[in-house]
C-alpha cells in the first residue's frame, strides 16, 4: 500500500491549497462508487433476469397456452387446468410423489442425526477421519445405477444372495408393491448431508455436558436435554427441505424405472418429464408443474405454521 | 466427549464398553457406506462373464483391466462415442459454470453488500433471491423453449439462436444461482465495514479493494462454493437429458444413464453384446470414473466444506 499513502498524502496537501477540493473530490468518488457498483451488478441483472425471472414469467404463460412443438402457441385459458383435474394419471403421480418423501423420512432422514451425535463421542482425531469416510459423497448417477445393478433380477448382487438363500422367486424393481422401497433403500447406506448436524453439535459449549454429568444425568437423559434441543432448529429446517425435495424427486425413478411397472413409481416429476419431451404437450405440462409449485407452496407454508406454534 | 463422561474412558467398565459399542456402530456404518463403492470397482475389472455368475463372491478377480482402455479410447456396445468424449463435456461443464457463476455471484453480492445505496441494495437483493422462490420443474419447460427460441419463447422468424444441443444451454441458465449470491453477500456483510474505509483513505481503488483485501479474505467461501458448483454440475442429469441430445454434447452422467439402460433394454436382461465384453463391468467403470473427481474434490476440499458449513449453516 506504499504508492496508495503516497497518493493519500499528496491529496491532503492539495486540499490545504485548495479549500474546495474535499467535497468535489467526495462528489466525484460518490458517482464513481455509483458507476462501479452497477457495472458489477451488471451480469447478475442479465443472468437472473434472462434465466431467473424471465422463464419464471413464462411458466405461467405457456400454462394457459396450447403449446406443442408443430403448432404456433395459443390461448386456450384454462383448459390445460380442466384437462388436469380430470386426468386421473395426476392423482397416481402425486400420491407416489409424496410417498416417496414420506419412505425417505422414515428410512433415511434420521441417519445423519444419530451418527452426528454418536461421532460426538469419538475423539477429534478419529472424529475428523470418521467423519470423511462417513460422508464421503458417491454421485448420485453413479449410485444410483450401482443399487440399480444390485437389484438386476438375472445378475445382480442381490437377486444371487436371494438365490443362495433359497428365498421365494422375487421381482425386485419390477415388483409394483415394492418398487418405490427399493427405490429409497440405497438412501439407508450411501448417506445424505450430514455434516450440518455435527457442525451444529460442535458450537455446543461443553461445560453444558458436565453440568448435567455433575447432577447425575445419564446418557440418553443428556441426549434429550441437551443435545436434541440443540439440534431441533436444524432438524427442521432439513426436515423442510428434505420433504420438498422428495415430493420434486426425478433422478432415482427415472433412471431404475422409468416411472414402471404400471405406474408404479411414476412421480409427479416424471410425468411433467413425460408429458413435455415425449408427448411434447409444453402447455400441459406447464400446467402440471405450476401445480405442483401450488402444492409445494401449500407444503411450506403449513410447515411454516408447525415451526411458528413451536417457537 | 459430550454425552459419555471424560473419567473412565480408558479404564473397563461401562463407560469404556459404551465407547466399543459406539466405534462398532459408526465402523459397521462405514463399512455398508463404502460397499457400494467397493462392489463398483471390483465389478468394473471383472470380466462380462464373472459379472452373470450366480455364486457370489466378494473377492475381485481382476479378468478384464483393459474395460477402461476400451471404453476410454474407442466406440463400444455401451458407448457410441469413446468416454473421453463424455469426460471432456463433464469437464467443460463443470469448468464453464465455475468460471462464469462464481465471478457473477462474487460481483453482485459485493455490489449489493457494500456499493449500493441502501434502497437499491435491497430491492437487488430480492430481485436476485426472488428467483429461489420457483421450483427447477416450474421453470424446466419455460427454460427450454427458451433455449431452444434465444431470446424468444416461441418459434419465430425473428432471427434467434438456438443453444439447444451445445454445451451453452447448460452453462448460460447455471449463471443464475441465487444461493451462491447469498452466500456471498452474507459472508461481505461480515467483513467489517473499517477494513475497507482504511483502504479507501489510502486511495486504494474500488477494483483494488476487492481484488486485494476482500477477495483474499473470501477464500474459504469461494472455495466452498467452488466445491458445491463443481459437485452439482458434475451430478446434473435432468437438464442436461433434457437440453442436450445429440450424443456429443452428452455430459458423463447422461451417457452413463444411456449405457446401463441399453444394457437393461436388450430382452433378456444384460447379455455379452457383440464382442462380449462390455456389460455390469463397462457400466461400473463409467461409473467409476464418474465418482473419481466428486471423491477427489471432497477429499481436497474436506476443511473449507467443514468451514463452509459452519458459515452458511446449511447445504452439504
Amino acid at each position: 500500500m506504499a504508492t496508495g499513502t503516497i497518493r493519500a498524502t499528496t491529496r491532503t496537501a492539495a486540499a490545504a491549497v485548495d479549500p474546495q477540493r474535499p467535497a468535489l473530490q467526495r462528489g466525484r468518488q460518490q458517482r464513481w462508487l455509483r458507476h462501479a457498483a452497477w457495472a458489477l451488478s451488471l451480469p447478475a441483472i442479465l443472468a437472473f433476469g434472462l434465466f431467473g425471472w424471465y422463464p419464471m414469467v413464462m411458466a405461467f404463460v405457456v400454462a394457459f397456452q396450447h403449446y406443442t412443438i408443430i403448432a404456433a402457441p395459443r390461448w386456450v385459458g384454462l383448459q390445460n387446468f380442466k384437462i388436469l383435474v380430470h386426468d386421473s394419471t395426476v392423482l397416481v403421480a402425486l400420491r407416489n410423489s409424496f410417498y416417496f418423501a414420506f419412505l425417505t423420512l422414515l428410512l433415511t432422514f434420521w441417519i445423519p442425526i444419530i451418527v452426528a451425535v454418536l461421532l460426538m463421542e469419538v475423539s477429534e482425531r478419529a472424529r475428523r477421519w470418521m467423519m470423511i469416510l462417513w460422508f464421503i459423497p458417491v454421485p448420485g448417477i453413479a449410485s444410483t445405477v450401482i443399487w440399480k445393478y444390485f437389484y438386476d433380477p438375472n445378475y445382480g448382487l442381490l437377486a444371487s444372495l436371494w438365490k443362495v438363500l433359497h428365498l421365494p422367486h422375487f421381482l425386485w424393481l419390477d415388483s409394483t408393491h415394492w418398487a418405490m422401497f427399493l427405490i429409497v433403500l440405497p438412501g439407508l447406506i450411501m448417506y445424505g448431508p450430514g455434516l450440518v448436524y455435527i457442525s451444529t453439535l460442535q458450537s455446543v459449549p461443553q461445560d453444558l455436558y458436565e453440568a448435567a454429568e455433575l447432577d447425575g444425568a445419564s446418557f440418553l437423559r443428556k441426549v434429550v436435554a441437551i443435545t436434541l434441543p440443540t439440534l431441533r432448529p436444524i432438524i427442521t429446517v432439513m426436515l423442510l427441505i428434505s420433504v420438498i425435495a422428495g415430493v420434486q424427486v426425478f433422478n432415482q425413478p427415472y433412471i431404475m424405472t422409468s416411472g414402471g411397472p404400471v405406474f408404479a413409481t411414476l412421480t409427479a416429476v416424471l410425468y411433467i418429464f413425460d408429458q413435455a419431451f415425449n408427448a411434447l404437450n409444453f402447455g400441459y405440462a406447464d400446467a402440471l408443474a405450476i401445480m405442483l409449485f401450488v402444492i409445494l407452496m401449500v407444503l411450506v407454508y403449513i410447515q411454516r405454521r408447525i415451526i411458528r406454534e413451536e417457537g | 466427549m459430550a454425552l459419555l463422561p471424560a473419567v473412565g474412558r480408558k479404564r473397563g467398565g461401562r463407560t469404556r464398553r459404551a465407547l466399543y459399542l459406539i466405534f462398532g456402530i459408526l465402523w459397521l456404518g462405514v463399512v455398508l457406506h463404502l460397499f457400494p463403492v467397493y462392489w463398483m470397482l471390483i465389478s468394473s475389472i471383472e470380466g462380462n462373464v464373472q459379472n452373470f455368475s450366480h455364486p457370489v463372491s466378494f473377492w475381485p478377480h481382476p479378468a478384464l483391466p483393459q474395460v477402461y482402455g476400451v471404453l476410454l479410447r474407442g466406440a463400444s456396445e455401451l458407448l457410441p462415442l469413446p468416454m473421453l468424449v463424455y469426460l471432456r463435456n463433464s469437464a467443460v461443464l463443470a469448468v464453464g459454470v465455475m468460471c462464469t457463476q462464481i465471478p457473477i455471484s462474487i460481483f453482485g453480492a459485493y455490489a449489493i453488500s457494500r456499493l449500493h445505496s441502501r434502497r437499491w441494495a435491497r430491492l437487488l437483493f430480492l430481485f436476485i433471491i426472488g428467483t429461489m422462490m420457483i421450483p427447477s420443474e416450474v421453470t424446466l419447460i419455460p427454460s427450454y423453449l427458451i433455449l431452444k427460441n434465444f431470446p424468444f419463447p416461441a418459434n419465430t422468424h425473428l432471427p434467434h439462436v438456438d443453444f439447444l444441443n451445445t454445451l451453452w444451454a447448460v452453462i448460460l441458465p447455471s449463471m443464475a444461482w441465487a444461493w451462491a449470491v447469498l452466500i456471498f453477500k452474507g459472508w461481505f456483510d461480515s467483513i467489517p465495514r473499517e477494513t475497507m474505509e482504511a483502504a479507501r483513505v489510502d486511495g486504494a481503488g474500488e477494483g483494488r479493494i476487492l481484488w486485494n483485501i476482500v477477495l483474499p479474505l473470501s477464500l474459504p467461501v469461494i472455495a466452498f462454493i467452488a466445491y458445491q458448483t463443481f459437485s452439482s454440475v458434475w451430478d446434473s442429469f435432468t437438464w442436461p437429458l433434457i437440453v442436450l441430445q445429440n450424443v456429443h454434447t452428452w455430459p458423463l452422467s447422461v451417457a452413463l444413464n444411456n449405457a446401463q439402460s441399453s444394457l437393461v433394454a436388450s430382452p433378456s436382461g444384460p447379455q455379452p453384446l457383440s464382442s462380449g465384453i462390455l456389460g455390469w463391468n463397462g457400466v461400473m467403470a463409467m461409473a467409476v470414473l464418474q465418482s473419481i473427481p466428486v471423491f477427489v474434490m471432497f477429499i481436497l476440499f474436506r476443511e473449507q466444506i467443514v468451514r463452509g458449513v459452519k458459515i452458511t449453516g446449511l447445504n452439504a
